[in-house]
């Protein structure tokens, strides 16, 4: 989470004229986040700053669920705009108990960043930012690369790591720090004298195998250290990939958000020696929610305990809306043959 | 050119500094004044005799401080983990001769995890 200040600080060459700076309050699912520390660095540098916290997606109605923090005023405005009949606390209980229910740490991580991935473009949408600029090192992509190829994520992968990432409508999803290695930015932050905030996530003081995460980035820090181009060269490969047609083509994972390759479960079926667990749960009803889910979150949500409760809510308005994209694509198509 | 070799009797003193999350794993102390005696002793009971205190020798005494179960992550093999960057005097640790950096009095070593999550 530091990295995201630190990044949204870089954003002051006057190529925009306006930056705001979002933050997500971990604090409900980390009782160990320095969340005090982290508002505090942010308000240092005078950015308009829009704070959600993550169980806000547990809101009936997401349209207006961001606590606004203006420091433009002198004195700090602190509007909560959550809507009384919902306790803060049902929302929070709804989010443990749904991070209790999930039985592996990797999959805990993909719904985290799921979740925050929504909350990044929804908060874009409702403040009407064309372009999220998240902080993303060298070091990180690589990272992403190889953890999410292995966790069969390779179908949106360019779009997970690519320099610039156009899936979500009128949003442009940039890496600025891309050709920075994290000993840079741990460099700089040191020289710099900026300080961090620490936001613990599930892997924190757990062994290095306890994700496929935290492995591979055990794996790709212990091999850049005795071959230092290691980093760069993932990250350069990775950023020979490019989206395809059929990815831009497909609908929308309803979970994580990115495109979601049809036939998932055939595709598994056939190549594949995982399993969605028994055939029982496969005929529940939350089938066709899953079979519109691409295969990692499918694989992510094989690990969600049945009884875990509800799902935030954009997966199911996701789920609804899924031919979003392949309409705009169509009208995008045709748009030079209507007459006004 | 005077005290090139430090001589085992003299203590030296060093600070130790840490940032970006690993002071978790020294009872979040941001900074630790270490005395030479104290790696000494430590080496004494390993049985490992240096003229010289390395930089190494500091990173194995350190490792002591941590809780048993958290070693792992401070160090892997007798080594200093990956992903965890040391400024010797502001310098990187890497220009100064890594872990066969001899250690002298009134030297600011500071440790930086650049890991996820800390």
């Amino acid at each position: 989470m530091s990295m995201y200040h630190q990044h949204r600080i870089k954003g002051r060459q006057q190529k925009y004229d306006n930056v705001e700076v979002f933050h997500i309050d971990e604090s409900s699912l980390f009782k160990d986040a320095q969340e005090a520390k982290a508002r505090d660095l942010i308000s240092k540098y005078g950015f308009k700053t829009i704070t959600a916290k993550l169980e806000d997606v547990f809101q009936e109605t997401n349209s207006d669920f961001f606590t606004n923090v203006s420091i433009d005023d002198s004195a700090i405005e602190h509007k909560n705009k959550y809507p009384t009949s919902e306790s803060p606390e049902k929302r929070s209980n709804a989010l443990t108990h749904l991070f209790d229910q999930i039985k592996t740490y990797t999959a805990k991580e993909d719904m985290l960043d799921s979740i925050k991935a929504y909350l990044i473009v929804h908060a874009a949408q409702q403040n009407d930012c064309s372009v999220i600029a998240v902080g993303d090192s060298a070091t990180r992509i690589a990272v992403k690369t190889i953890g999410y190829t292995s966790q069969g994520r390779g179908f949106s992968l360019p779009l997970d790591v690519g320099v610039s990432n156009r899936w979500f409508e009128g949003i442009n999803i940039i890496r600025p720090m891309k050709d920075m290695l994290g000993k840079e930015v741990g460099y700089f932050n040191h020289c710099m004298g900026i300080d961090t905030a620490i936001v613990p996530t599930f892997t924190t003081r757990a062994p290095q195998k306890a994700s496929i995460d935290r492995l591979t980035e055990s794996l790709i820090v212990g091999l850049d250290r005795d071959f230092p181009s290691t980093i760069s060269t993932i990250g350069r490969t990775a950023g020979k990939l490019e989206v395809t047609r059929k990815a831009i083509e497909s609908p929308q994972c309803p979970l994580c958000g990115m495109p979601s390759e049809a036939d998932s479960i055939e595709w598994r079926k056939m190549l594949s020696v995982s399993s969605l667990g028994d055939e029982e749960a496969m005929q529940n009803t939350t089938t066709p929610l899953i079979r519109a889910m691409c295969y990692s979150c499918q694989n992510t949500m094989r690990d969600v305990k049945p009884d875990a409760g509800l799902l935030p809510s954009f997966v199911n308005e996701r789920s609804q809306n899924k031919a979003h994209n392949s309409q705009s694509l169509l009208k995008k198509q045709i748009e030079s043959f209507l007459i006004d | 050119m005077v005290n090139m070799e430090p001589s085992m009797k003299e203590s030296i003193n060093i600070k130790v500094e840490f940032k970006g999350g690993l002071e978790m794993l020294f009872d979040n102390k941001l900074s630790l004044d270490i005395n030479s005696k104290d790696i000494e002793e430590y080496l004494k009971k390993q049985e490992t005799k240096t003229e010289k205190l390395r930089m190494l020798d500091l990173i194995n005494y350190l490792s002591t401080l941590i809780k048993p179960n958290e070693r792992d992550l401070f160090v892997d093999d007798k080594r200093l983990r990956a992903g965890i960057l040391v400024l010797i005097n502001d310098t990187d640790w890497e220009l100064e001769g890594e872990g066969e950096h001899e250690l002298e009095d009134k030297e600011s070593i500071c440790f930086i995890s650049t890991l996820h999550g800390g």
